[in-house]
C-alpha cells in the first residue's frame, strides 16, 4: 500500500489529504475510490485509467482501492488525479518517490497530460505551513506556486515527465521563487478621466474615494455620465501592495479565476455586477460555500449600476460585509470566511424618470413614486456610504467643442490623478503596516483614535455639524475617515477643518 | 447485431457450463430470467449455492471482460438471485448461504479461448 499527499480546499483553508492506494492482483478487478469523494472524483477512475494506457503504461487487470483520508471530510475537484495516479504506479514499484514529502495535486487530461488546476496558490502556502517540501504541480499552474519561498515547485507537463523524474532519469528543474513585483501596469481602462467632459466635482469625490477606499454613490439624471465615470475609476486606483495582493490572489486562485500560466495578481479588481446577480452569487454561497462578486472585489472595486434596481434581500446582505470587510458563510457543510473589504462603487437614478432635480427637464414621476423609489435603498445602506454625489446632467455648450478655440481639453489625464492617489495611498501603506487594516476607510475605532489628529477648528466644526444634522455614530466616524483621506491627498498630517468640511459636503446630501 | 450478440453470449455460458463442471460444478438451472434480470448459470459445489455471471469478449481492444461487469450487474444479479430464491424454499433451505461468481472469457480472432479466468464471490 501507498500513501500520498495531497490536498484539500476549503475555502481559502487548505488541509493536507492522505491519499492511500492499495492494489492487489488477487479478487475480482475493479477500481473503487473511498473516502467522501464527489462526481468528480470518483470520475478520477477513468481519468487515470485511460491517461496511464496513453502514457505507455498497461495495466494488469487489479483490484485497486484508493482512500482519501481523512474520512470524513468531503472532497471536490478533479486534483486527485496526479497523486492517485503516482500512488498506483508506486504500488506496482513502477516509480520511486523522493524521500522528501511531496504534495502530489493536479487534473489530468486523457492523453496524459497535466491540465490547468484551480487552488495552486493556495497548496503551496499549506506546503510552507506543514514542512512539505516538493510539491508537484501542472505547469500552467505552477507559476502561481513560485511566489512562495522556502519550497521547491516541480512543474509538471505530463505523467510520462513526472515518471521518468521520478525515476531519477530526467529530472525536472523546480520553478524559482518569483519575488512580488510591484505592479505599475493598470488593467483595462476604457475611458480616460480627461474624456470625461465637465463634472469636475465628482471627478475629485472619485479621487477621494480611490485613495482611501470608501464608498460611493452616484446619482444623476440618465445620460450623466455615472456609468462613465465608474468605468473610468480603474485607470485612478493605486497599485495592490505586497500583501494585498497576496490575499487577492489566494481569492482568485481558490475560486480558479486565474488564467493558465498567470501567477500573482498585481492590478486592483474592479467586478461590475449586474442587477440580476443573486444574493449567492454577491455575496457568496452554495454548497459548499464559494466566495462570491464582493470577495472577488477584494481590495478594489464592486460596482453596481441601476443601484436601486437591485433585490432589497440582495442590497442588505451587503451591509454586514460592508462594515467588517468579510464575510461569513454558514452553511450545513461549515463554516467559512472570506474576506471583502471592497470599495463600494453604487449608481443611481434619482427617481423612476430619472430627472428629480434635473435643472432643464421636469420630473414626471407623482410624489408617492419617488418615495417608493428611493425607499428601495435603505437608511442602514445609505449610512454605510461615505461619499454622496449628484452627477449633474452636463451643459451642452461643453460638450461640443469650441471650433474658434484651440485648446483641446482642460480636463486631467487619468494618469495625473493616479500619481496623487498613489501618494496618498502609499501613506496609508506606511500607517496601517502589519495592522491588518490596508485603506482609511477601514480603519476600525482604535486606529481612528490612533491616527486621525484633529485640530481644535476642525473639532469644533465637526461638533456643531453633528449636533445640528443629528448624525449618527457611525457617520461621526466615517467623516473622520474621509477626512483623513483628504488630508492624505494632500499630504498633510494633521486633519484641519477645511478637511473636515469638504468631508461633510459630500456626506450632508442624504439628510435633506 | 442483435442475433449475433445472442449467439456470443450462448457460446459463453456454453464454455463456462463445460469449464465449471470440468471443476467440480453441479448445474440446477441455466439463464434463470425474471422481471429484475437473469442469471447466467445456477450452480451447486459442496454446500454452497452459487450465481454465475459469464462474460465473454472476442479481442481485448474494447476492454476486458472483467471491466463489464460493475456494481449495477453484480447488484442485479443478487437482486434476481433472491427472487429465485423466493421461488425456490427448497433449496433456499438446503443452502442458506450463496455467492455470486463471474467467468471471464476471452476469445481471440479464431474464436480459440485466448484465456478463462473464474472470480470467486465477486463485490461491487
Amino acid at each position: 500500500m501507498t500513501k500520498i499527499l495531497s490536498a484539500a480546499h476549503f475555502g481559502l483553508k487548505t488541509v493536507p489529504i492522505e491519499v492511500e492506494v492499495n492494489v492487489s492482483k488477487k479478487g475480482f478487478p475493479g477500481f473503487t475510490i473511498i473516502g467522501l469523494a464527489d462526481k468528480a472524483v470518483e470520475e478520477a477512475k477513468e481519468r487515470v485509467k485511460t491517461a496511464l494506457a496513453n502514457s505507455g503504461i498497461e495495466l494488469p487487470p487489479l483490484k485497486i482501492i484508493v482512500n482519501l483520508a481523512p474520512a470524513d471530510l468531503p472532497k471536490e475537484g478533479s486534483y486527485y488525479d496526479l497523486p492517485i495516479a503516482i500512488g498506483i504506479l508506486h504500488s506496482l514499484e513502477m516509480v520511486q518517490l523522493p524521500p522528501e514529502k511531496s504534495f502530489y495535486y493536479g487534473e489530468l487530461s486523457l492523453d496524459g497530460n497535466l491540465r490547468h488546476s484551480t487552488g495552486v496558490l493556495l497548496l503551496a502556502i499549506a506546503a510552507k505551513e506543514h514542512g512539505i517540501k516538493n510539491v508537484f504541480v501542472p505547469q500552467l499552474s505552477a507559476n502561481e506556486g513560485a511566489i512562495v519561498k522556502g519550497i521547491s515547485v516541480y512543474p509538471v507537463c505530463s505523467l510520462k515527465q513526472l515518471i521518468t523524474h521520478l525515476m531519477s532519469v530526467e529530472l525536472i528543474l523546480p520553478l524559482e521563487y518569483t519575488a512580488a513585483t510591484d505592479g505599475e501596469e493598470t488593467g483595462i481602462v476604457e475611458f480616460d478621466f480627461c474624456e470625461i467632459l465637465g463634472q469636475d466635482q465628482a471627478k475629485r469625490a472619485l479621487e477621494i474615494a480611490a485613495a482611501g477606499g470608501h464608498n460611493i454613490l452616484l446619482q444623476g439624471s440618465p445620460g450623466s455620465g455615472k456609468t462613465m465615470l465608474a468605468r473610468a475609476l480603474p485607470g485612478i486606483l493605486p497599485p495592490l501592495n505586497d500583501e494585498e495582493s497576496l490575499e487577492v490572489t489566494k481569492i482568485y486562485s481558490a475560486s480558479g479565476n486565474i488564467p493558465p500560466g498567470g501567477s500573482l495578481i498585481t492590478t486592483r479588481p474592479f467586478r461590475a455586477s449586474h442587477h440580476t446577480t443573486s444574493r449567492a452569487g454577491l455575496i457568496g454561497g452554495g454548497s459548499p460555500p464559494h466566495p462570491g462578486e464582493i470577495s472577488l472585489a477584494h481590495c478594489g472595486v464592486l460596482f453596481l449600476d441601476e443601484f436601486p434596481e437591485f433585490p432589497r434581500m440582495t442590497l442588505e446582505a451587503l451591509r454586514q460585509p460592508l462594515e467588517d470587510g468579510e464575510v461569513s458563510i454558514s452553511r450545513a457543510t461549515g463554516i467559512m470566511k472570506f474576506p471583502c473589504q471592497f470599495m463600494l462603487v453604487a449608481a443611481a437614478n434619482p427617481c423612476p424618470c430619472g430627472y428629480l432635480g434635473d435643472p432643464k427637464k421636469e420630473c414626471r414621476c407623482s410624489p408617492r413614486q419617488i418615495l417608493h423609489y428611493q425607499s428601495k435603498l435603505s437608511g442602514p445602506l445609505l449610512d454605510r456610504i461615505d461619499l454622496h454625489l449628484n452627477v449633474p446632467a452636463v451643459d451642452v455648450d461643453k460638450l461640443l467643442p469650441n471650433r474658434n478655440s484651440n485648446v483641446t481639453s482642460t480636463a486631467e489625464k487619468s494618469e495625473q490623478i493616479r500619481k496623487r492617489v498613489v501618494a496618498a495611498r502609499e501613506l496609508q501603506n506606511k500607517r496601517f503596516k502589519n495592522t491588518g487594516v490596508h485603506t482609511n476607510a477601514n480603519m476600525k475605532n482604535k486606529h481612528i483614535k490612533q491616527f486621525c489628529r484633529l485640530n481644535d477648528a476642525a473639532y469644533s466644526l465637526l461638533k456643531q455639524a453633528v449636533n445640528n444634522y443629528n448624525l449618527s455614530a457611525r457617520t461621526y466616524f466615517r467623516i473622520i475617515k474621509v477626512s483623513r483621506t483628504i488630508a492624505d491627498l494632500n499630504q498633510e498630517e494633521e486633519i484641519t477643518e477645511t478637511h473636515i468640511a469638504e468631508a461633510l459636503q459630500y456626506r450632508l446630501r442624504v439628510q435633506q | 447485431m442483435k442475433a449475433f450478440n445472442y449467439k456470443v453470449g450462448k457460446q459463453g455460458e456454453n464454455i463456462a457450463r463445460e469449464y465449471l463442471v470440468k471443476k467440480g460444478y453441479t448445474l440446477v438451472q441455466a439463464n434463470f430470467h425474471n422481471r429484475y434480470g437473469e442469471i447466467d448459470l445456477i450452480m451447486v459445489k459442496d454446500s454452497s449455492l452459487i450465481f454465475v455471471e459469464v462474460k465473454l469478449k472476442i479481442g481485448e481492444q474494447f476492454g476486458s471482460p472483467e471491466e463489464m461487469i460493475n456494481s449495477k450487474k453484480i447488484w442485479q444479479v443478487k437482486k434476481t438471485a433472491e427472487a429465485f430464491l423466493q421461488q425456490n424454499q427448497r433449496l433456499a433451505q438446503k443452502y442458506p448461504e450463496y455467492q455470486v461468481d463471474a467467468v471471464c472469457i476471452v476469445l481471440d480472432e479464431n474464436q480459440e479461448i485466448e484465456r478463462i479466468n473464474h472470480w470467486e464471490n465477486i463485490e461491487g
